[in-house]
């Protein structure tokens, strides 16, 4: 029995070891550069693709008919009546998604017919921009003709003009959209007279705009001109002036920009390199032998030339052959002072030879992202790579919707929403527990207290994430964007509303004169005062109840993004409510950690404070609370740790698969709490179960987990040696 | 007060604190409380946000007369003296329709002429009048509110579609006249034909019947249609608007149906129009029970017909390919003694028929899919009293049915549930008081507006408007936690389907299924983490060296870590694919390690204690190798194993395909009967087992135990193989009820995932329930003589026994509550089945998905605030459970 306790201690070791093992080796071996294969299979089809993984896999009745039919016919040997039997497959990312319709394919290694996969040396593999990766052949570039071999330094230098140009659109796109979003803001600034003023100053601003934007107009010509605008108050005018001016601003502006974007287009178009695709199309026969043409025989060039377009070409071109089996081979056609041309060919049953060219495909450069070629590539190339592939990883826009490119957004997502989370959740967190450790006097209260911080902490996440999508999303949302309507609230007619005020007034005031009673009368008789201070404890209680009800039924209040309705801005997910969400969720880790460090404080060190005459906050402030630092920083952490990880509310408070724009950037007012942000956790769920191409977002997710796990895993790890250095210091201090 | 020394003067101590600290003191104080305070709030606020969405559900119906309206200006009729019990032919009103804001009422006279009413203000605004003024009588109408338009059947046997427009815009208040718009500020004005009325957004709302389109009449019999039904479809593909009008009718004991397209009615296009018709006579088909027709149902795509006549006999026709109506079925309906069908309309989508009875049922008969095929069968049945029904309205926005009887009462009825929601006696008003008279008049009938919030009750001259408030129909307690019988289903069931294709779909609000999804879960994972974790706890806990136990606890820590994201993506896209290609390999491979770890230990028993003291440090690296050996055997063994137990695999087995139900059984029991055989050999026989070895030495009675283990082993699979040939004997399958065809996410993968959420909390918290129990009850009986093991489980566990418990509760509420591992990894099938081989679908995970994209304010979006609530009372239940537990646990430990 004792075996058999230590064998479900070894099990529960061995099950967290594997799955770190896992999730090590899939996240680290996804970006890692591997052989490019070409294969032929049993129905003469060429397959080429960068080798993902041979896997080994059951072979079974129902998976047969997935076979072509030479293979089905061997695969019934190998069963041999068996139901099922062990096979290998190999795995391979065929890219080139565009011309194929599919970005990954399994090949069984009984379809094979190729004697050994050729690892042809040419062949590069270009990350794009769009439609994921393309694995080709260069033939030529379009803005040179340089006789030059090696192509590659130039594509590179070319990759690096087109990364400026591309900088330089962005840029003005940015201007672009900028004067838009500023046109857009004074349009909102225009409603909002609107709604304030109760008027209707649309059809005045339509033909204020009219105006301006006639040939020999000024603004303040227009403005003092038109005569719509008279009756109107200051703040009518000012606005429609500035919607005048932005209006003007932008065409101008919007003229030039434009022309700059056509002109830095056209420049980007310009430079593309034509990519040979390993899919053969049309065959033409020629008469060479094959056994001649194998061999790479002088008198097949001609021919070869002929066939293939290359016909005033003086050179002679060497041939070099890789056979993929007995019929098929790969022909590589190399001259003076260009990219080599890479052929198909296949015997004829006369023994004469028939080429297909490979598909060609232009592709931009300015679409590049990185240029691999991965048969080259030496350990240190390699692992160059896999270096910048990891750099783009972390600080790269996504790509493909989320399935390639860089993961920064998310990054960045999870770390400003668990910063602006663990703002939220430490001076509550704290104030708690110092409520619970040196001001509460036990009892009832304490224990409901206690009773209500365990059941937090067991209360579901996705149950937090109901209430912060009910509470904080639709409620306080809907209440900053649209006032007491919008939050679901009826506001009051203003009269009851004015009786209100006055009626909590009366509240107020009572309630102050009873508490400054309780302290005059509070000197002598401790009965009478206990009953006054809870009479006034109650009195405050019902007027800061009424102040909230006052607020929510306010008949005034519009809201602070009325101009924006319908389309809601905090009344949403978003950063802030995300954060607060959490924070609540993390409310009791932070409270227990920090009660813990509390209580670990030597109550000697208290008693000394308070001998040498300190207050009680004094004593709080100056002793306790910085002997308890580490603590209260090691439940930070935790809290931290927790929230990073927790993806189930953040469903349903904000998380989105694709967000444009960061929550924390550069623009003013640089915190933008009520954007939609981007989150790892997320990311792993929508990229892995929601995305139409979750198996090309496969690798991705998988590195994105070990990130995850990494942040979540060092955060937990530095609070628990944190943990274990205070509880040393601890037992190093005590008296 | 180091500052102090360095004054020359003298220093006279203060004997009280200055302002500033007793303020501060005074301020921290109170704002500390408050904050201390605050957090149970926060439960509250938790706790009240989700009642607060959940308790409107409970909002009851309301009724609210709106008005009357006087339909005939110049003289009530009544005197006609027709007593037909469904649509009744007079001179007076034969039908009426609302508009979606109930705003304007038209009412269709007997001379084919429509007109146009406020509901506000009395006075016709307008009169339609058909161009040829056709001579033939109206003997019935049909209204079809959702499409405001009509068809009429004529006494001289054809039929005549007539279709309204109503036109509803919005208008700028500065945009109107400025005498309507003064009198905009009382209520709604009248002006011309179009009534005006401002809305809560600024904005005037224009409603004004524009256009009334009479269609030609198409000859359908030589005698008065008696019955109708009309459903018009409607699809609109661009600029294209095609119509597919379906058309039910019945003279005496023949019934027709047909079909008029009508195609292109884009801006420009001719319309076409394509007819097709087809008939048939019961009398000619030579049905013996000939009575008359009642009522007619066209199917929701409009293929076939149901007929109901005098006796409740509901026959199904469908079209053949010539011009016949063949009937394919019939059932009867109201089986009742002196139950006769009085009237008869469509509930919303079409397949349930609401039939009203002389004494005073209602039965929904719909289709239902049996093994035998499509049957009618009644899948509803409510009393509504005693008086005779005279007449039915169904809802053309969901299933609710308004009837109203013999005695002035209406009824508004949620037909899923069968529940009467409301109730308003109208017999109070004279309107309907003299249309229900047997004097004179026609019985008075029931129309909905549009969109389902309006009744009107109107008879031959005056309509009563009667304003529904039902937000949530759908809600109660029966919807939720009965079995439900729903359209097209074999039997009552309880079923979850939030989100149905188009409006007409019904919508199950059946929470067994996800409550079921979410204990199935939580079984499957305390099945598989709580022993792992409760035996881990206590090798831990007592048979390791403290050195090592602190160096392992990071380990299980990290465990906790691990993000329940990563978890589920782990486990379904990793683990779910290899679980299925090798289920035998991982099966067998649980197996072989308990009895390797079991055999292990009789082995190291056999090295003699001496030598076994010094070498102890090497027993866990060797525990470490046994679970991959066991794996090994398991990957060499697997195969052979299944090929001869279930023949191919045990898939086939599980899909029904293979053999017998021997070798299921067999596996299964397995690890019952091993664990029974455990308990004879340690408990009852353990003395007559024991009695040989009694004198012998340490190796020789090594030996034998290695023997009794040897052969309890072989008996446990001749148990197993016993028991399981007496249950296959005995006809028993574990298939189709234990067991079923194997899903690629199940309850058991998503049980061993979910081990690795449940696993570390259940072991720290045990780990700490067993560490605190008191040193000197341990010393004491290994003082007197006992092993450690038998301390353990005699002392150690039983004292810590409640903190265990504890353990096991909190993460059984943690189970419950997991989102993301049950998201990801079991299917989401919303099944209640305990096959453990398939998937289900829980609260948490269904709240995941489906409340991002409800609607805000509907049924749906309130009922998952219930799921919502359920999950947090579970919860608290749990952990409640637990705390209360740990709470006595600690006084008892605190008295030892």
């Amino acid at each position: 029995m004792v075996w058999l306790t230590g064998g479900m201690f070894v099990v529960a070791c061995l099950m967290i070891l594997s799955l770190l093992a896992l999730v090590l080796y899939q996240g680290l071996s996804t970006l890692w550069p591997r052989p490019f294969l070409l294969l032929s299979t049993s129905s003469d089809e060429l397959i080429a693709g960068e080798l993902q993984s041979r896997q080994n896999y059951r072979l079974s009745r129902q998976n047969l008919r997935e076979l072509d039919p030479a293979s089905q016919v061997q695969a019934e040997q190998l069963l041999n009546g068996a139901a099922q039997v062990n096979a290998k497959r190999m795995y391979l990312r065929t890219g080139n998604y565009e011309v194929t319709n599919r970005h990954f394919v399994f090949v069984p290694d009984l379809s094979i017919t190729s004697k050994k996969p050729i690892e042809p040396e040419n062949v590069w593999l270009l990350e794009r921009r769009e439609w994921g990766n393309l694995y080709g052949f260069p033939k030529s570039l379009s803005w040179t003709d340089a006789r030059e071999t090696d192509v590659v330094p130039l594509v590179r230098d070319a990759m690096r003009d087109a990364a400026r140009v591309s900088s330089a659109l962005e840029h003005q796109k940015n201007l672009l959209e900028r004067t838009d979003r500023r046109l857009a803001d004074s349009r909102i600034a225009v409603r909002q007279v609107e709604l304030n003023e109760k008027i209707d100053l649309q059809a005045v601003a339509e033909q204020a705009i009219q105006d301006s934007l006639a040939p020999s107009a000024d603004v303040s010509s227009v403005a003092a001109g038109s005569k719509a605008l008279d009756g109107l108050s200051v703040g009518a005018r000012r606005a429609i002036e500035r919607l005048i001016e932005e209006t003007k601003a932008s065409s101008e502006l919007q003229i030039t920009i434009n022309e700059e974007i056509a002109k830095l287009e056209a420049e980007r178009n310009a430079r593309s390199v034509v990519m040979q695709l390993p899919i053969p199309e049309a065959a033409h026969p020629i008469s060479v032998p094959w056994s001649e043409l194998v061999q790479g025989g002088e008198s097949a060039s001609d021919e070869l030339k002929n066939a293939v377009g290359l016909g005033d070409v003086s050179d002679t071109i060497e041939i070099h052959t890789k056979p993929l089996q007995d019929r098929q081979a790969i022909l590589e056609l190399r001259w003076q002072s260009q990219p080599p041309l890479m052929l198909w060919g296949t015997a004829n049953a006369d023994g004469t030879t028939s080429v297909s060219r490979l598909r060609e495909h232009t592709v931009l450069i300015a679409d590049i992202v990185r240029l691999v070629e991965p048969n080259r590539l030496s350990l240190i190339g390699k692992a160059g790579v896999y270096a910048s592939r990891w750099g783009e990883f972390l600080f790269g826009q996504p790509r493909e919707a989320g399935v390639e490119g860089g993961f920064f957004p998310a990054i960045w997502g999870t770390i400003v929403m668990t910063l602006v989370m663990s703002l939220a959740v430490m001076p509550f967190g704290v104030l708690a527990a110092l409520y619970m450790r040196e001001y509460a006097k036990g009892g009832w209260l304490l224990s409901i207290i206690r009773i209500s911080i365990n059941n937090l902490a067991g209360v579901p996440s996705i149950v937090y994430g109901v209430f912060g999508l009910s509470f904080f999303c639709y409620t306080i949302g809907g209440f900053i964007d649209g006032g007491p309507v919008k939050a679901g609230f009826n506001p009051w007619p203003s009269t009851v509303w004015f009786s209100a005020v006055a009626a909590l007034a009366v509240l107020g005031l009572i309630a102050f004169v009873i508490s400054i009673l309780g302290n005059q009368a509070g000197q002598r008789d401790s009965s009478m005062r206990r009953w006054i201070g809870f009479l006034s404890g109650l009195l405050w209680l019902s007027c800061l109840v009424g102040i909230a009800l006052l607020v929510v039924k306010s008949p005034f209040f519009h809201g602070f993004y009325e101009a924006q309705l319908p389309n809601p801005t905090f009344g949403k997910g978003c950063l802030l409510w995300a954060a607060c969400t959490l924070a609540l969720l993390t409310l009791p880790v932070v409270i227990v950690a920090t009660e813990e460090a509390l209580a670990a404080v030597p109550n000697s060190l208290r008693e000394g404070s308070y001998a040498c005459g300190a207050g009680k906050w004094q004593t709080i402030h100056r002793i306790v609370l910085p002997y308890a630092r580490p603590g209260i920083i090691t439940g930070f952490i935790l809290a931290m740790a927790r929230g990073a990880g927790e993806v189930a509310p953040m469903m349903l408070v904000g998380a989105i698969p694709l967000a444009t724009e960061l929550p924390l950037d550069f623009e003013f007012p640089f915190l933008h709490g009520s954007r939609s942000f981007m989150h790892l956790g997320f990311q792993i769920y929508s990229l892995g179960f929601q995305s139409q191409n979750s198996e090309a977002a496969k690798p991705m997710v998988f590195t994105a987990t070990l990130l995850l796990l990494t942040i979540v895993t060092l955060l937990n790890q530095t609070a628990i040696w944190l943990r274990a250095r205070l509880r040393k210091r601890f037992q190093t201090s005590q008296f | 007060m180091t500052s102090q020394e360095t004054n020359a003067r003298p220093y006279r101590r203060k004997k009280s604190s200055s302002r500033a600290v007793v303020w501060s003191d005074r301020i921290a104080k109170q704002i500390i409380t408050i904050g201390g305070i605050g957090t149970i709030f926060v439960v509250l606020l938790v706790v009240l946000v989700l009642l607060g969405n959940v308790l409107p559900l409970l909002q009851p119906t309301r009724l609210r007369r709106l008005a009357s309206v006087l339909l005939t200006d110049v003289s009530p009729a009544g005197t006609s003296p027709s007593t037909s019990v469904s649509a009744g032919v007079s001179s007076g009103i034969l039908a009426i329709g609302v508009d979606e804001y109930s705003e304007l009422i038209w009412s269709m006279a007997s001379d084919q002429s429509i007109a146009v009413r406020s509901i506000a203000q009395p006075g016709e605004l307008r009169r339609f009048q058909p161009q040829d003024a056709s001579l033939a009588t109206i003997s019935t109408v049909r209204v079809d509110s959702t499409n405001q338009s009509l068809l009429l059947g004529l006494s001289d046997g054809s039929i005549r579609p007539i279709t309204l427009k109503i036109n509803v815009s919005f208008l700028k208040a500065v945009d109107l006249e400025e005498t309507i718009r003064k009198g905009l500020s009382t209520g709604p004005v009248v002006s011309e034909d179009k009534i005006y009325r401002a809305t809560p957004g600024g904005l005037v709302r224009v409603v004004r019947l524009e256009e009334v389109k009479y269609y030609e009449p198409i000859q359908v019999f030589d005698g008065p249609i008696e019955h109708l039904d009309w459903r018009i479809k409607v699809e609109t593909s661009g600029f294209d608007n095609s119509q597919q009008w379906n058309w039910a009718a019945s003279s005496g004991n023949r019934i027709a149906m047909g079909r008029i397209e009508q195609k292109g009615g884009g801006i420009g296009k001719k319309v076409k129009l394509a007819k097709q018709t087809w008939k048939t006579d019961l009398a000619a088909e030579g049905s013996k029970d000939s009575s008359a027709i009642r009522g007619l149902m066209l199917s929701a795509l409009g293929d076939s017909l149901q007929s109901i006549d005098s006796q409740g006999q509901i026959v199904w026709w469908k079209p053949d390919d010539g011009e016949k109506l063949k009937s394919t079925q019939s059932y009867r309906s109201l089986t009742g003694s002196e139950s006769q069908p009085t009237t008869a309309v469509p509930l919303l989508g079409r397949s349930t028929w609401m039939i009203g009875s002389r004494d005073g049922h209602i039965e929904g008969v719909a289709i239902t899919s049996t093994q035998l095929g499509q049957e009618l069968f009644t899948i509803h049945r409510m009393a509504t009293g005693a008086s005779p029904i005279i007449s039915l309205a169904a809802s053309p926005s969901n299933r609710i049915v308004a009837s109203l009887d013999d005695s002035g009462r209406v009824q508004i009825i949620y037909v899923p549930s069968e529940q009467t929601l409301a109730t308003l006696d109208l017999s109070m008003f004279p309107s309907i008081a003299e249309g229900r008279s047997v004097s004179g008049g026609t019985p008075p009938q029931l129309q909905f507006s549009p969109n389902g919030d309006t009744l009107a009750c109107y008879t031959s001259d005056r309509a009563d408007l009667i304003a529904i408030d039902s937000p949530f129909p759908e809600a109660s307690i029966s919807t939720y936690f009965k079995s439900t019988w729903y359209e097209g289903y074999s039997r009552p069931q309880h079923i979850w389907q939030s989100s149905t294709g188009s409006v007409e779909g019904e919508t199950k609000f059946g929470m067994w299924p996800l409550i079921f999804g979410t204990f199935k879960a939580t079984f499957y994972s305390m099945l598989i983490a709580a022993p792992i974790a409760l035996l881990a706890a206590i090798f831990g806990s007592e048979f390791m060296s403290p050195k090592w136990r602190l160096r392992f606890k990071p380990v299980i820590e990290l465990m906790a870590s691990v993000p329940s994201v990563v978890l589920g993506f782990i486990g379904a896209m990793v683990v779910a694919p290899f679980l299925r290609d090798s289920l035998a390999w991982v099966l067998l491979s649980v197996l072989l390690t308990l009895f390797l770890f079991l055999f292990a230990a009789h082995l190291w028993m056999l090295i003699p204690i001496r030598q076994a003291i010094p070498i102890r440090r090497f027993r866990l690296p060797l525990m470490f190798l046994i679970p991959p050996v066991a794996v090994a055997c398991a990957m060499w063994l697997s195969e052979p194993l299944e090929k001869a137990l279930f023949k191919t695999s045990i898939m086939d087995w599980l899909s029904e395909t293979g053999t017998g139900s021997w070798p299921g059984w067999f596996s299964m029991l397995i690890l019952p009967s091993g664990l029974f055989v455990m308990w004879l050999v340690s408990g009852p026989l353990s003395n007559w087992l024991r009695s040989p070895a009694r004198h012998w030495g340490q190796s020789r009675s090594a030996l034998w135990s290695l023997f009794v283990f040897i052969l309890s082993s072989i008996s446990v699979l001749t148990l197993a193989g016993v028991v399981a040939s007496g249950l296959g004997w005995m006809g028993w399958d574990p298939r189709g009820t234990l067991l079923g065809p194997y899903q690629e996410r199940n309850a058991i993968l998503v049980g061993g995932i979910m081990g690795f959420a449940i696993i570390p909390l259940i072991y720290t918290l045990a780990d700490d329930a067993l560490q605190s129990v008191p040193q000197h009850l341990r010393s004491a009986s290994l003082g007197c003589g006992a092993t450690v093991w038998q301390t353990t489980v005699r002392v150690v566990v039983p004292t810590a026994m409640s903190g265990l418990f504890s353990a096991l509760m909190i993460g059984f509420g943690r189970a419950i509550g997991e989102t993301m591992v049950v998201l990801m990894a079991a299917g989401n099938t919303p099944l209640m089945e305990v096959n453990p081989f398939n998937g289900y679908r829980t609260l948490s995970a269904t709240l995941a998905t489906e409340l991002p994209e409800a609607a805000r304010g509907s049924t749906h979006y309130h009922t998952l605030f219930l799921a919502a609530l359920l999950l947090f009372g579970f919860t608290l239940i749990a952990n409640t459970l637990a705390e209360l537990v740990r709470q006595r646990f600690r006084k008892r430990a605190f008295q030892l």
